[in-house]
């Protein structure tokens, strides 16, 4: 059912899936049935050339050529390249990762493969998380693929009670505050003006985490009604009161593959600061380029890097740990406000594409050269802007509140039919009324 | 997430929570969709100077509960800004209302979605323009307005409106046309989002400044809420643009220059002789009155005299044939000014809408019709 939900979606580019799973399922066979270490080492290469190579090509080969081209422009003789026109295939960072973790986790003798086949094309495939996360690991899945598939009826409602919130949250948070974000961020647009590019930073923070956590509550919520159990992939990210607690609460299922898989294996903190920088950096500019071919990717993942470094040399400090000591509650509050302002920031690195739009809007958002003209600003908001304004208001409330108490669809969940009932029919009808006339795609179908 | 916390839940339990929400998520959208747009519609907070077009079906309901002898006015600008209603009223021999629910812009296209409620709202006659403008297929340019109308109707009908004129809707249109309560509640979120934003203006800011055109129960374009004192006369005489959008408003020179170019237009006009769009919908329009008992008299109304000097012999025929072929049809007058003398420059706006004195004249030509008509019912 997921290679035909994935044909209908992708085309021909399911052959690339179905590589992908025949390549890593044989390399797991293999690497398990031997002792010989180098023969196990050379499949574990082998398959990690082939998924690198596939997503490598697809995803990054016209980006390559385009930027060997913009450099030849600079050097007399060197020629220019034709692109491919490659189309990037669904979800292909996705399940790529996804693979290369169980072929991995198989050579670190961690687990065995799978006994059959079809379950661990099913793991490869598993169609609501196949294209656009959580990123799941093997052995997770196989506990759950194993068993007969059937839902129980509180499963059933918790399933449903997901994709009711992440809807909601796609539809009338994410779609509306993306018209603001969209039209503060349009092509050719001044962006001198303070209060814009700090609204428009903000809207966009809000659109990608409503957008992304959505996909992944409808996907959780799809798995669950045939009683398979995903990962979370968010914890109230903007609660995070420093870049590495940022990191321990958004796209949970990335930045622990990164760790396990990168970080850690380049030498993390155990090997003195000149191996964290290189693993920390490496890991952070790779995870950037992992959410796409454009060099803007690139330089989100180093922000976030330089901002986990510095956060790691200042709470080393003595003058830090001595705040901390004598206001905690205030030290905690400037750390959430000092983390989530430079987070914003980076956000508008991951949203302006435009290269001097981007340095422009990073430089207002610094408040250099920049100024504030509050009707100026009123004037550039598309019509709809106090119910925006609004949503904008409650989602920062709600995100507050979500962290302290849990979490707004695990205690929906919970509550008994009628209550239940009522409150998913305001949802409902909130999501229905609410919504823009025009939805955008989820973003990360994009990566 | 702990899954195991429901154990006790039950299939029946699943049943009456998703059961709850499907009842209630229907009854609280419709009625929050309304809640929040149909004032606002009105208005024209939502809708600028077309908040008119939304008053369609309420109108029919209320003449259906007047308990007269009603004589409905439809058609385009041209019979909305000639009829007023509450002149024919004044002038007529029989006791009878006579409402004017035409629209700006619309063509019996657009105005056939409303036979089978102007047939419940039960008249004794039907008011139905035909004009040389509007007789002829729907142009490209014409699809935004469409999309409009149909949408704005089809969203607030319900299922008594539905009739032979969804046969006769283009299929090409058909994404326009709300045929069930789903597609009527979807039309209508359209505006929630605008609906919600101008209610916090309200609320937040000045509403008078910001809602001096929605409270100048003067201006052209105002309609006021169906619970207001008035709303019936409104019905008959709606508020009409004020003499200075027309001639009287404008300079020797601006005259000249307007007969050198908008005047001219009339002479592009080249209504069609039969099977237009325009005919497929007359033919359905006037045959399903007549079978219903109701009188139907067509209404051609009259241009300034210097736009006709811009005609080619016989450029109008395909209207002076139309309205000849109808004329043998039992049951149907013909009232046609288009040819007609006496109709002078002060009577006009502009080229082909009546001003004040042109409403005035209008009057006393039409109610003498009316009564002939009505006198001679069964």
């Amino acid at each position: 059912m997921s290679y035909v939900f994935f044909w209908l979606a992708s085309g021909w580019h399911v052959l690339l899936l179905l590589t992908s799973t025949l390549v890593d399922w044989t390399t797991g066979k293999k690497i398990h049935s031997s002792s010989n270490d180098k023969y196990r080492k050379r499949w574990l290469i082998g398959s990690l050339t082939v998924n690198l190579g596939l997503l490598a090509t697809f995803k990054y080969l016209d980006f390559l050529i385009e930027t060997w081209n913009l450099a030849s422009l600079r050097f007399d003789g060197a020629p220019e390249l034709d692109t491919f026109g490659l189309l990037l295939p669904v979800g292909i960072s996705f399940y790529t990762f996804q693979t290369m973790s169980y072929t991995i986790d198989i050579y670190r003798k961690k687990h065995a493969p799978y006994e059959r086949f079809i379950d661990f094309a099913c793991y490869a495939a598993f169609f609501p998380q196949l294209v656009a996360g959580p990123i799941v690991r093997s052995q997770h899945f196989l506990e759950q693929i194993t068993k007969p598939l059937s839902s129980t009826p509180y499963q059933f409602r918790l399933g449903l009670t997901l994709i009711i919130y992440g809807l909601a949250k796609k539809l009338i948070i994410a779609d509306n505050v993306a018209l603001h974000a969209d039209t503060i961020f349009v092509e050719g647009a001044a962006l001198n003006n303070i209060g814009l590019v700090w609204w428009g930073s903000l809207c966009f923070g809000i659109q990608i985490y409503c957008d992304f956590s959505a996909y992944t509550d409808i996907a959780l919520g799809s798995a669950y009604l045939i009683g398979i159990e995903l990962p979370e992939n968010f914890k109230t990210p903007y609660a995070a009161r420093s870049p590495q607690d940022f990191w321990r609460r958004w796209h949970i299922s990335l930045s622990s593959w990164l760790r396990d898989y990168l970080y850690i294996p380049l030498g993390g903190s155990r090997g003195g600061s000149r191996v964290l920088v290189i693993s920390l950096m490496g890991t952070m500019l790779l995870g950037g380029l992992w959410h796409g071919a454009s060099w803007n990717f690139v330089l989100w993942g180093f922000m976030h890097g330089i901002l986990l470094l510095c956060h790691r040399r200042l709470i080393k400090l003595s003058q830090i740990k001595k705040i901390f000591t004598i206001a905690p509650r205030t030290s905690v509050f400037i750390g959430w406000l000092v983390t989530q302002y430079f987070i914003f920031m980076t956000w508008l690195v991951f949203r302006v594409e435009d290269t001097s739009m981007m340095l422009r809007s990073l430089k207002t958002f610094v408040g250099y050269d920049a100024h504030w003209d509050i009707h100026e600003f009123y004037e550039s908001l598309p019509d709809v802007k106090l119910m925006t304004m609004g949503l904008v208001l409650f989602f920062i409330i709600a995100h507050g509140f979500s962290g302290k108490l849990g979490g707004f669809k695990i205690w929906l969940s919970k509550q008994n039919s009628v209550a239940w009932g009522l409150i998913c029919s305001l949802l409902i009808t909130a999501t229905f009324l609410l919504r823009p006339a025009e939805t955008v795609e989820f973003i990360y179908f994009r990566f | 997430m702990n899954v195991k916390e429901g154990l006790r839940f039950t299939g029946g339990d699943l049943f009456t929570s998703v059961s709850i929400a499907a009842v209630l998520f229907f009854l609280l959208s419709s009625s929050m969709a309304s809640g929040l747009t149909d004032s606002l519609m009105r208005d024209s907070s939502l809708l600028g100077g077309g908040s008119r077009y939304t008053i369609t079906q309420d109108a029919l309901s209320t003449i259906s509960e007047d308990n007269m002898i009603s004589v409905i006015g439809t058609g385009s600008s041209q019979m909305f800004k000639a009829l007023d209603g509450g002149c024919v009223s004044g002038n007529l021999e029989n006791e009878a209302l006579v409402y004017n629910i035409a629209q700006p812009s619309s063509g019996s296209y657009t105005n056939m979605l409303h036979i089978p409620r102007i047939i419940n709202s039960n008249p004794e006659v039907v008011l139905i323009e035909i004009a040389p403008n509007s007789l002829g297929n729907i142009s490209k340019s014409a699809e935004e307005y469409i999309e409009l109308r149909f949408k704005l109707d089809t969203m607030n009908q319900d299922s008594t409106d539905l009739g032979e004129w969804v046969e006769l809707i283009d299929p090409n249109h058909r994404e326009w046309i709300a045929l069930n309560e789903i597609e009527r509640m979807k039309f209508k979120q359209e505006y929630v989002p605008s609906a919600i934003e101008e209610r916090l203006n309200r609320l937040i800011f000045d509403e008078k400044t910001l809602g001096e055109i929605r409270t100048d129960t003067q201006k052209y374009g105002w309609v006021p809420e169906t619970d207001s004192e008035l709303w019936n006369g409104y019905l008959q005489t709606p508020i009409f643009p004020p003499d200075r959008y027309g001639f009287d408003g404008k300079t020797s020179e601006e005259r000249e220059n307007y007969n050198a170019t908008l005047m001219s237009k009339t002479g592009n006009y080249k209504p069609a002789y039969r099977d237009s769009q325009s005919h497929t919908s007359l033919n359905y329009e006037i045959s399903t009155l007549l079978e219903n008992g109701i009188r139907v008299i067509i209404v051609s109304p009259p241009h300034h005299p210097s736009a006709l000097t811009y005609l080619e012999d016989g450029q109008w025929d395909g209207l002076n044939e139309t309205l000849a072929r109808y004329a043998e049809w039992p049951g149907v007058t013909i009232f046609d000014q288009t040819w007609e003398t006496g109709w002078e420059d002060d009577h006009f706006y502009d080229r082909n809408h009546l001003d004040d004195e042109g409403r005035i004249e209008f009057c006393n030509r039409l109610a003498p019709v009316i009564d002939e008509v009505l006198s001679g019912r069964d």
